[in-house]
C-alpha cells in the first residue's frame, strides 16, 4: 500500500553528480538548449511566427501544428501506431480552448498542454492493460527514425522499454525533460505540478532508468 | 551531465514523426470522422437524458441514486466487475487479477467499483493504508490528500484502516485517515467530518493537529524520549545531528562521508523503506556491499508489498553477482516474482541466467535462458542470455 518513493541514487563515487535530484544537469547544461522544441519556457511561441493563423480556423491550425503534436506524442508514448489517434484526440479536445484563444502565439502552448494530458491518460491505461496481460509491449527499436545511428537506436529502445515500467506521471515528466528537452519550469507547467514536484518526479524516473540500464552495461 | 543525458541529447532528434502531406491528410480525415461520431453520441446522450428526465418526473421517484455519474467503465475486469474513473487524474493499478482474488490499488482520485457477485472470489481495493474488501456490491472510494472516503452504494463492504475494522452497509459513507499513524484520530462518519469543516477553521485545525503530532513522533522517535540526564541529552542531540548528517550526505551523493556518519549514528529506521534504501546506497556506493545487502534484505523481507521491494531484491542480486552468484540468482528470481509485469522482471530473468552460469549451474542457466528467449524473443538482453545460457 505504500507509495513508490525510491531514493536510490546511482552516483558512483568519483563520477559527476548525475543523479541530481533537481533533475537539472549539475554541469549547468540544459537539455532544452539543444532541443528542437523551440518553445519558450511559457510554452508560447513568438506571435510573429503564427500571426497568420486564426485559432478558429480548425484545418489551418491542424495542418500547422499536427506534426508538432505528433512529435511530442511520440516522445511521450514511444509508439508510432498510437500517434494518429492521439493527434486526433488532442485536436478534438483542444478545440474549445482554441476557440477562446485571442493570441495565435498561444496555440502551440495550449496544444502541448492538451497533448501531455492526453498522453498521460493513455499511459495510465497502458499500464493497466499491461498488468492485465492485454498489452504485450512494443518493439522500441522502431522509435528512432532511419537516420539514427545504432547506438542512439539501441539506447532509445532500452530507455523506452524501461519507461513502460514507470508510473505515468514520472514517465511524462522525465520524457518532457530529457527527450523533449523542455525546461524544468515548463515541465512543471505541463504536468500541472509544482517545480519541486516536477524535479522529484524527474529524478525518481532518472534513477530508475539508470539502475535498469546499468544492468545492460 | 551523465552519460544517459548526453546520449539522449543527441538521440532525441531521431524521435520524430513523418510530417508529409499524406500523413496529415490521413490524420485530418480521421479527425473529421471522429468529430462526426462524437457529435452523434452527444446528440444521442442528450436525447437519452431528456427521456430519463421525463420518465423521472413522471414517476416522481426521489433521487437517492449515487451522485457519481461516470457512464462507461474505464476498466473491465475478467470477472465482469467494472471500475469507473470519476476524476481525470484517477489512477487504479491492478495488483492481483486471478480467479480467487482481485486486488486493486487506488493511488489517486476517485473511482466507483461495480463488483460482480462471486462469493468465491475476494475483491479488495487498497488506498494508502485503508483496505476495502467486498463480496458483491457497488461503492465509491475517493483518495484525498490525507483521507480515504468510502461510499457504499449497494451491498456491504468491510473496511480495515489501522486498528479499525468496520462493516459499512448500503447508504453508509465514512472517512478514514489515509495513513495508519493517524487513522483512529480522523476516522469518523462523514457527517461528523462535514460538521467539523463547516464549523470553520477551528474545526479543521482541531482534527489536524493530533494527526500531525503523531506523524512527527513516529518519524523522529528520539525527539520525545525523555533524557535520563544531561549527558544522555547531549548524546541524543549528537545522535540526531549525525542522523541528519548521513541522510543529507547520502542525498548529496557523498556516500563515503554518509557511511561514516551512518556507522556512528546507527539509527536507520527499519520501518521506513526510504531510510533503508538510502542506507543501502550509502553502504553500497561507499564500498560496503555486505552491509548494503543487510539493509536491502530488510526491505525485501519486511516490506514485501512495498513497490520498492523488487528493486531492492534486484540490487541484492547485482551486489552479490560476482562474489556469491547462487545467492544472487535467488535474489533475481525473487525480484522477478515480486513484480512480474515490469521490465525489471525481464532483466532479472536475464541476470538470473548469468548468475547460475557463474555459480556453475549450467543446466539451470540453460533452462532459464530458453525460458527468457521464449518469453522475450526481442528482449534487450537476448545476446547475453544466449551466451550465459550456453545457447550460442
Amino acid at each position: 500500500m505504500a507509495k513508490e518513493r525510491s531514493r536510490l541514487r546511482l552516483v558512483e563515487p568519483g563520477s559527476p553528480k548525475e543523479g541530481d535530484p533537481s533533475g537539472a544537469d549539475p554541469s549547468g547544461a540544459d537539455p532544452s538548449a539543444s532541443g528542437p522544441s523551440g518553445v519558450e519556457a511559457s510554452g508560447r511561441v513568438s506571435g510573429e511566427a503564427h500571426a497568420a493563423i486564426d485559432p478558429r480556423d480548425r484545418e489551418a491550425v491542424f495542418r500547422r501544428f499536427a506534426p508538432y503534436v505528433a512529435r511530442i506524442g511520440l516522445r511521450l508514448l514511444g509508439r508510432h501506431e498510437e500517434i494518429d489517434d492521439l493527434v486526433q484526440d488532442v485536436f478534438l479536445d483542444a478545440q474549445r480552448g482554441l476557440d477562446e484563444l485571442r493570441e495565435p502565439g498561444a496555440i502551440k502552448g495550449w496544444l502541448a498542454t492538451v497533448t501531455v494530458r492526453k498522453a498521460q491518460r493513455r499511459l495510465k491505461l497502458r499500464r493497466v492493460r499491461r498488468v492485465l496481460g492485454l498489452d504485450e509491449g512494443a518493439d522500441y527499436t522502431q522509435v528512432a527514425d532511419d537516420a539514427a545511428d545504432p547506438t542512439s537506436r539501441h539506447t532509445l529502445a532500452k530507455v523506452y522499454a524501461v519507461l513502460d515500467s514507470l508510473p505515468s506521471d514520472e514517465r511524462v515528466a522525465w520524457s518532457l525533460r530529457h527527450v523533449e528537452g523542455e525546461r524544468l519550469e515548463r515541465v512543471a507547467e505541463l504536468c500541472g505540478c509544482s517545480l519541486a514536484t516536477a524535479k522529484r518526479k524527474i529524478a525518481a524516473a532518472h534513477q530508475r532508468i539508470l539502475v535498469e540500464l546499468e544492468v545492460d552495461g | 551531465m551523465d552519460e544517459l543525458t548526453r546520449t539522449l541529447a543527441k538521440a532525441r532528434e531521431h524521435v520524430t514523426t513523418k510530417d508529409d502531406e499524406v500523413v496529415l491528410d490521413r490524420q485530418w480525415r480521421g479527425l473529421v470522422a471522429k468529430r462526426r461520431r462524437r457529435t452523434v453520441v452527444k446528440v444521442a446522450a442528450s436525447a437519452a437524458l431528456v427521456l430519463l428526465a421525463a420518465v423521472g418526473a413522471w414517476r416522481m421517484v426521489p433521487t437517492s441514486a449515487p451522485t457519481e455519474t461516470a457512464t462507461s467503465p474505464s476498466l473491465r475486469l475478467p470477472d465482469g466487475s467494472m471500475v469507473f474513473f470519476l476524476d481525470a487524474d484517477t489512477e487504479v493499478t491492478p495488483r492481483v487479477v486471478a480467479d480467487a482474488r482481485i486486488e486493486l490499488e487506488l493511488t489517486r482520485g476517485r473511482a466507483r467499483f461495480d463488483v460482480s457477485r462471486l462469493p468465491e472470489r475476494a475483491f479488495v481495493v487498497d488506498a494508502e493504508d485503508v483496505r476495502v474488501t467486498v463480496v458483491g456490491t457497488e461503492f465509491v472510494v475517493a483518495h484525498e490528500t490525507d483521507e480515504i472516503e468510502v461510499d457504499v452504494l449497494e451491498g456491504r463492504v468491510r473496511v480495515e484502516a489501522g486498528d479499525e475494522d468496520r462493516l459499512l452497509r448500503a447508504g453508509d459513507r465514512a472517512r478514514f485517515a489515509a495513513h495508519r499513524a493517524a487513522s483512529s484520530a480522523v476516522e469518523a462518519p462523514v457527517e461528523a467530518v462535514a460538521m467539523g469543516v463547516a464549523s470553520g477553521t477551528n474545526g479543521e485545525t482541531a482534527s489536524a493537529a493530533p494527526e500531525e503530532e503523531q506523524v512527527v513522533r513516529e518519524r523522529e522517535p528520539t525527539r520525545t524520549a525523555p533524557a535520563a540526564n544531561g549527558t544522555a541529552d547531549r548524546e541524543a542531540t549528537s545522535a540526531r545531528e549525525e542522523a541528519t548528517s548521513w541522510r543529507a550526505l547520502a542525498e548529496e551523493g557523498d556516500f563515503d562521508a554518509a557511511w561514516t556518519a551512518l556507522s556512528a549514528a546507527d539509527d536507520v529506521r527499519t520501518t521506513d523503506v526510504d531510510d533503508l534504501m538510502l542506507a543501502a546506497d550509502a553502504a553500497r556506493l561507499s564500498g560496503h556491499p555486505n552491509e548494503a545487502v543487510t539493509y536491502l534484505r530488510r526491505v525485501v523481507d519486511e516490506h514485501t508489498n512495498d513497490s520498492r521491494a523488487p528493486l531492492a531484491a534486484f540490487t541484492i542480486g547485482r551486489v552479490l553477482l560476482r562474489s556469491r552468484p547462487a545467492e544472487a540468482a535467488d535474489a533475481f528470481e525473487r525480484a522477478a516474482r515480486l513484480d512480474p509485469a515490469s521490465s525489471l522482471a525481464q532483466d532479472a530473468l536475464a541476470r538470473e541466467v548469468e548468475a547460475w552460469h557463474r555459480a556453475g549451474r549450467q543446466e539451470r542457466a540453460r533452462a532459464l535462458a530458453e525460458e527468457y528467449l521464449a518469453r522475450f524473443p526481442s528482449g534487450v538482453r537476448v545476446d547475453a542470455v544466449r551466451r550465459f545460457g550456453g545457447l550460442d
